[in-house]
């Protein structure tokens, strides 16, 4: 299955939660996306903003400045 | 010399007839000290007569509260060049920039607590201003205050940064200015210089530090009663718990110097003072005012003289939270 991706690099926490809780509400159910994000503060917000709305995001961190989450709605 | 690229005229150039009430623009009639907001003395609800209450009714600015008087004044400095203008605000401060902004043709966005009455997001849709809601714990930078975390990473991401220009009326010296060139000297020449006490709100402290500055200059022996809720989770909108918070969080332009008290009040007592207000001098305020006032009225049974409470707005945006207390009250006496 496709997977969409956005990247949300240039997104500074709070911003960047706003931002994915954006792409997560355009997701259709079962549809499958990684979002990109820039900073460990955003990452963490972000994983917070997916487990309030009870999906589990899969996390690689590739550098200092890039970690990537993968959800499934 | 400033870049001054925002063409709002100056209220006292030209010179205003403020008998005829005749404006060339709906901005002049923003409260100055030629056109001050109204000083109303309360009769009925203040047992003392040797302390004179008289409220600072700011809802007789143009666009309904105190913040008229500062967006103009931030709006006026702002180099805007082409981007748009973004404020965190409980409402009022947001609904006095998109005002004024509609007169100059800016774009505007508002980033709003999503708790705040649904009376005032509709306002500011109205006005045209695109909200961004923000719960209040949305951003550990500023814990209980998601609104202006999320105003701040707007002009911190480099996505967004270059587009918007915003006021931050918790850290520019122009809102306590405002205060300091007109609603104090208002307060002084409204009083005959017989002011004894000044009570407002603890919010982005302008208007405490604008004024007590102000009046502290013409009489130290003024004294400054700053009011804060009880707790962090309160349902007065704008004003602000300054107790505990960290230095980092304390809005920049409060000048500790000028005030005399802090004083703290709750939910209960603010909205019940200005149902009380309501009920015996018929005047409708906001929560806030019901807080300030309720700590003068403590001060009714000790002091005298001639007290000035501030009264930011009114109560018609707040109809959501006054019925759920005026429910609870039906329910208490069985009305």
């Amino acid at each position: 299955m496709e997977i969409k991706e956005y990247d949300l690099v240039d997104y500074v926490c709070p911003l960047s939660r706003i931002k994915a809780a954006q792409v997560l509400n355009g997701l259709c159910p079962g549809e499958r996306a990684s979002i990109l994000l820039g900073d460990a503060e955003s990452l963490k917000s972000v994983a917070q903003e997916m487990q309030m709305r009870g999906i589990k995001p899969a996390f690689e961190k590739h550098s200092e400045s890039r970690f990537i989450l993968t959800i499934v709605k | 010399m400033s870049f001054t690229p925002n063409t709002i005229p100056k209220i006292e150039e030209p010179a205003q007839d403020h008998r005829l009430r005749v404006y060339s623009s709906i901005v002049d009639l923003i409260a100055s000290e030629e056109n001050p907001t109204p000083l109303v003395r309360l009769n009925r609800i203040n047992p003392n007569p040797d302390f004179q209450l008289y409220l600072k009714l700011e809802r007789y600015n143009p666009f309904g509260s105190i913040k008229d008087r500062i967006a103009l004044e931030m709006l006026r400095d702002l180099k805007c060049e082409g981007k748009t203008v973004i404020e965190p605000s409980s409402g009022n401060t947001g609904l006095a920039i998109a005002a004024i902004a509609n007169t100059l043709g800016l774009p505007v966005e508002i980033a709003v607590p999503s708790g705040i009455p649904e009376d005032k997001k509709v306002m500011l849709r109205l006005l045209g201003a695109k909200l961004w809601e923000a719960d209040d714990g949305l951003c550990p930078r500023f814990p209980s205050e998601g609104a202006r975390g999320l105003v701040d990473a707007i002009l911190r991401s480099p996505a967004t940064r270059d587009g918007y220009v915003s006021p931050n009326q918790y850290e520019n010296e122009l809102n306590v200015r405002a205060h300091y060139r007109n609603t104090g000297p208002e307060i002084f020449r409204q009083t005959g210089g017989e002011v004894t006490h000044f009570f407002a709100g603890f919010g982005t402290c302008g208007t405490i530090t604008g004024v007590g500055k102000y009046l502290k200059e013409r009489n130290s022996a003024i004294k400054i009663i700053g009011v804060e809720p009880a707790s962090t989770d309160h349902k007065l909108p704008g004003l602000k718990r300054i107790t505990g918070l960290p230095p980092e969080l304390v809005p920049k332009i409060l000048d500790e110097s000028v005030i005399d008290a802090r004083e703290e009040v709750t939910d209960g007592e603010a909205y019940g003072t200005a149902v009380a207000l309501a009920r015996k001098e018929g005047i409708l305020v906001g929560p806030t005012t019901g807080a300030i006032l309720a700590v003068a009225l403590r001060y009714a049974a000790t002091d005298s003289g001639i007290a000035v409470i501030i009264s930011p707005d009114d109560a018609f945006k707040y109809g959501s939270y006054y019925a759920e207390y005026l429910d609870r009250e039906d329910k208490t006496y069985g009305n």
